[in-house]
């Protein structure tokens, strides 16, 4: 009874997992067939010999590289600076009492609630004023201490700051910066990966500003380099996919690697006191 | 005293961000080209063509940067100072920023293309240059003028894009597949053939086999055709759907939909592409620019098993899109914008540049006497038909229309209100009502959009 | 506010913690605050961004009322948003739990699979479900022929299945986002009580319910924050999915926000009934907020 039980709980996890992998699994395979192929009745489920035309059309199209590296540069400079402002942001809200806490707090997560679009055009001139149009500063700067990660890495701190490390720490006569860097930070590593996952993928993801801002080809980054390969003229999508497959399997490998360490940190429980 | 600090410096800083709002938008009309500035940018661009020096940014969609790529050389030879960035994205991005950049008053590029299907939003705009002033009008006579008259603002007196090409609206048809099913392949006798909803019928049933090869990718088209002049309102602002043969053209799509001979996808998906290149979708209608679509993206391995003809159902001559190019106030090289549109749009050497590379059929109709052999050559990719001469004869029928900034909204319901008619198992006089109803509601807020703009420029009248 | 010592201490603490947190109000002071209120007054006015803006008042507002497509776009938003978050939340709980306790091996692979649709592009994850969801060519449908059922038109039809595919889509790339969050909640969840509970005999659904899910309030309420968020967020994937900004065949799967771009700046030019919808969205979101915050009680962990 135990066994089928537990037999049951296996075959839904898989379903799940499967039901999980399908979409990935078709993307690499669509990236090894012709167009037509793609779009053929039954459905091809197996990899197909196309790959290295459909590399040789995308080669054509884009530079999968510069985008490549554009995006890299962009992600891993606005995944940093959210890290650091949020988790000072996210510290400081959740184990320092201070005046107006409570209502800088709300209206923080009031900001939250406002949709982007709402003031596309107003930001789009201030980008223009500021001389940001096809800089990337203008994808980078004004996120980067966002609602979100404070929130984040505050909910966070507050169950795993231990209030006693830091008076240790303090008595030991290690300066406030100094007691964030040296016992702090350590303690938020499992906060930092999963809040620098969900933003290295937002903006690795990123097309509307940056459709707006970045206009020049050289500066394109990864979405719009993909944007580019769909046209009204008709859309070589096996080369698509192959390109999608490039973009998409960096962030795989770099998340599969770091994904021990996130999940570890996630499940290992919480820092006793 | 430290809280009052606070709250003048927070104040002065939104107080500045609103004064550099205001600032923002008053910005653009300063730049408005005056009548002396039009004037000097015109003689300078006819008088002395190598002393204009500017890098410029001219930008659109695939592949309207072939067609420029093709004629650069040209172009060039006449301005050799004159250097050209091409910036070129999907054609919704690409309206996107331009849009963006407009209302911003700021980022837009020197040049820009327009799409047939959106230039009734800048017809009044006065973010455009009004080429006018440059000496537009002069160029008038040969252009179009049914294309002409959809770049002139509503008062008459602005003019804000140059036409680059038209799209007569063709028939295209799989040649193979009519012949394998014993059905006459060349254009006239299959334009004969189809010139009732009985024959559309006859053919329909003929080349379908029922969930392997489809008649068109979805019957909601045939009815869509009859509106692709994209006059769904009249100058009062009055939603008019009534067509010479409507009911008859609706009734012959439900009937095509009943038997399962369309695919009942989107025409521009993926899918339907795929069906077009294997043959599996037998038919489709587009402008002439669809031609190149064909050659160069769709189906290039295609040649020698596609036709084209005149709309089927006894439809009158339409056009279905072509672009603009358009110069925007903020543009601080005008003098080498204007000479670029002038050398692409406006003679017959840069315009048939571009044709042979990307079918654009030229609506400057000069091009059509200079190269006659383009228009009327046996192409080989049709099998040794001409459908440009089809398109040019189209052409010369199309009448002027009346646009307006909710046709592109219009334009989408009626595939949408057919597909759900149909569904619901309506009859023609239903379907037509629904389709009436749906472009209403969608276009409420647009429409007081376009009263307003047309009360702006001097021409409404309640 | 005691002794001077105390006070001066306190000082100090406090140019720490404002110096910590003002990068957020700063940035916001510079970047957020414009656009706010530029987005809010313009919503009072009629603007096509191209001409003159012509102050309206609340006009955009009231005929946002009268507006059947908006209201049609808030119910099938509503719609997705409660039905895809029942799989979302209830499954993200249920797998969390399962993958918490000591039931099954394997525990980090099921994770990092669950997790995996979170990374990913969503210009290829949609074009890959319009494949999958498609008509004449999907393998939905072709695994439907296997047994015997006719194609069924997902995208097409009446418009009423789009919701369908928009849900599953929206579901598979959230589930596991929140299946993490709830998995970081329950490691402040000491193995004791799991351990106590099983000895008195309670089954597991019951621990769910009755020990898992009163523990993780505060974080369930920020998921339901979070859920509500991207609900009214939600344009992707209907927008690919049906290849335009009406949602399809009877609007069938128009959300706020696709309605909202379809006013500007992506279909047409009305600014400022784009803003007003923009607001409309942002006061149901508080709304939402505050209602959830006062039945599920305030967030102090």
């Amino acid at each position: 009874m135990k066994i089928a039980k537990k037999c049951v709980l296996y075959l839904i996890l898989l379903i799940i997992a499967f039901i999980m992998l399908l979409p990935f699994y078709m993307m690499f395979v669509m990236s090894t067939l012709s167009t037509n192929a793609i779009y053929s009745f039954p459905p091809v489920m197996f990899f197909g010999g196309n790959l290295s035309a459909n590399y040789g059309n995308m080669v054509q199209m884009i530079n999968l590289p510069r985008a490549f590296l554009n995006s890299a540069f962009v992600t891993i400079s606005y995944t940093f600076l959210v890290l650091f402002f949020c988790s000072i942001g996210g510290y400081a809200f959740s184990v320092y009492d201070f005046p107006g806490k409570q209502k800088l707090f709300a209206l923080l997560l009031f900001t939250m609630m406002i949709p982007a679009t709402a003031g596309i055009i107003p930001w789009f001139i201030m980008m223009s004023k500021f001389g940001w149009v096809n800089s990337y500063a203008a994808l980078v700067i004004p996120g980067c201490a966002n609602a979100f990660g404070i929130f984040w890495m505050r909910q966070y701190c507050q169950n795993n700051v231990p209030i006693s490390l830091m008076e240790a720490a303090r008595i030991d006569g290690c300066s406030e910066w100094l007691i964030f860097f040296r016992v702090i930070a350590p303690i938020l590593k499992p906060a930092y990966a999963s809040l620098g996952i969900m933003q290295f993928v937002n903006m690795w993801n990123e097309f509307m500003q940056a459709n707006l801002i970045l206009r020049k080809e050289r500066l394109y980054t990864l979405p719009l380099a993909l944007r580019a390969m769909v046209s009204d003229r008709g859309t070589d999508y096996g080369a698509l996919m192959l390109a999608s497959t490039c973009a998409v399997l960096p962030l795989l490998i770099v998340f599969l690697c770091a994904s021990k360490y996130f999940m570890d940190g996630l499940t290992a429980g919480a820092v006793k006191e | 005293m430290k809280k009052k600090l606070q709250k003048i410096v927070s104040v002065l800083l939104i107080t500045g961000m609103c004064a550099s709002m205001v600032t923002g938008c008053g910005s653009k009309a300063a730049q408005a080209t005056t009548e002396e500035a039009g004037k000097e940018i015109a003689a300078a661009v006819d008088a002395d063509p190598a002393s204009i020096k500017a890098h410029i940014e001219v930008g659109g969609w695939p592949s309207g940067d072939d067609g420029f790529k093709a004629a650069m050389e040209g172009f060039n030879a006449i301005y050799p100072n004159i250097e050209v960035e091409l910036v070129f994205t999907d054609t919704t991005s690409h309206h996107q920023a331009l849009q963006t950049a407009l209302a911003a008053g700021e980022g837009a590029p020197d040049v820009a293309m327009v799409e047939g299907a959106y230039i009734a939003q800048y017809r009044n705009s006065t973010a455009l240059t009004d080429l006018n002033l440059l000496g537009a009008q002069d160029l008038k006579n040969d252009f179009g003028a049914f294309k002409w008259e959809q770049a002139v603002s509503d008062d008459g007196t602005r003019l804000v894009a140059i036409p680059w090409d038209l799209g007569p609206t063709l028939y295209y048809y799989r040649t193979d597949v009519f012949e394998e099913v014993g059905l006459p392949t060349d254009p006239e006798e299959v334009a004969e053939l189809m010139k009732t909803w009985d024959g559309v019928l006859e053919v329909a049933e003929k080349v379908s086999i029922p969930g392997q090869r489809w008649f068109l990718p979805s019957a909601a088209y045939p009815y869509q055709w009859m509106f692709i002049n994209r006059d769904y309102y009249d100058e009062k602002l009055n939603l008019v759907l009534e067509r010479e043969g409507d009911l008859e053209c609706i009734d012959a799509c439900l009937k095509i939909r009943e038997n399962g001979w369309d695919m009942d996808i989107d025409m521009w998906s993926g899918e339907a592409y795929a069906a077009y290149a294997a043959g599996t979708c037998v038919s489709v209608a587009a402008g002439s620019w669809f031609s190149g679509f064909l050659k160069t993206d769709i189906d290039p391995d295609g040649a020698g098993h596609w036709g084209a003809t005149v709309l089927p159902g006894g439809m009158p001559a339409t056009n279905w899109g072509g672009s603009f190019l358009v110069i925007p106030e903020q543009s601080e090289n005008k003098e080498a914008a204007w000479a670029f549109v002038k050398y692409m749009l406006a003679t017959a050497e840069g315009q048939n540049a571009m044709f042979k590379a990307v079918d654009y059929f030229p609506a400057y109709e000069p091009a059509w006497t200079a190269a006659p052999e383009l228009y009327t050559d046996p192409d080989p990719y049709f099998g040794g038909q001409s459908p440009n001469a089809i398109a040019a004869k189209i052409a010369a029928e199309v009448p002027t229309v009346y646009n307006t900034i909710m046709d592109t909204t219009a334009e989408g319901y009626i595939y949408s209100s057919f597909n759900a008619g149909a569904e619901a198992g309506e009859t023609p006089e239903q379907i037509r009502e629904r389709l009436g109803s749906d472009i209403e509601a969608a276009c409420a807020e647009l429409k007081q959009q376009q009263i307003q703009t047309l009360k702006d420029a001097g021409v409404w009248q309640e | 506010m005691k002794g001077g010592n105390n006070l001066l201490y306190n000082l100090r603490k406090y140019r720490v913690a404002y110096a910590y947190i003002a990068p957020f109000y700063i940035l916001f002071l510079v970047f957020g605050i414009f656009p706010m209120v530029a987005g809010l007054f313009l919503s009072f006015f009629r603007w096509d961004g191209l001409g003159s803006m012509h102050f309206i008042g609340v006009e955009n507002y009231i005929n946002l009322l009268g507006d059947a497509l908006f209201w049609k776009a808030l119910q099938n938003t509503v719609f997705i948003g409660i039905i895809a978050h029942i799989p979302i939340l209830l499954g993200g709980l249920i797998l969390a739990y399962i993958l918490n306790s000591k039931l099954v091996h394997g525990q980090n692979l099921f994770k990092t699979i669950y997790f995996m649709p979170m990374v990913t592009s969503s210009v290829a994850i949609t074009i890959i479900f319009a494949n999958l969801f498609g008509y004449n060519y999907g393998l939905l449908n072709y695994v439907l022929s296997l047994f015997g059922k006719g194609p069924v038109n997902w995208l097409g039809g009446d418009g009423s299945l789009i919701r369908v595919a928009v849900i599953v889509m929206f579901a598979w790339k959230w589930i596991g986002w929140n299946m993490v969050i709830y998995l970081a909640g329950m490691q402040g969840i000491s193995n004791d009580i799991y351990e106590a509970a099983r000895i008195d005999g309670a089954s597991h659904s019951r621990i769910v319910f009755s020990i898992v899910m009163p523990l993780l309030k505060p974080i369930i309420l920020f998921t339901l924050i979070q859920s509500t968020i991207g609900m009214f967020n939600l344009f992707t994937e209907p927008f690919v999915l049906t290849g335009g900004l009406g949602g399809g065949t009877n609007n069938g799967g128009l959300t706020l926000m696709m309605y909202l771009f379809s006013k500007a700046p992506q279909g047409g030019n009305a600014y400022g009934y784009a803003s007003a919808i923009a607001y409309v969205i942002t006061v149901m979101i508080v709304i939402i907020s505050v209602i959830l915050n006062k039945t599920m009680g305030r967030d102090k962990a």
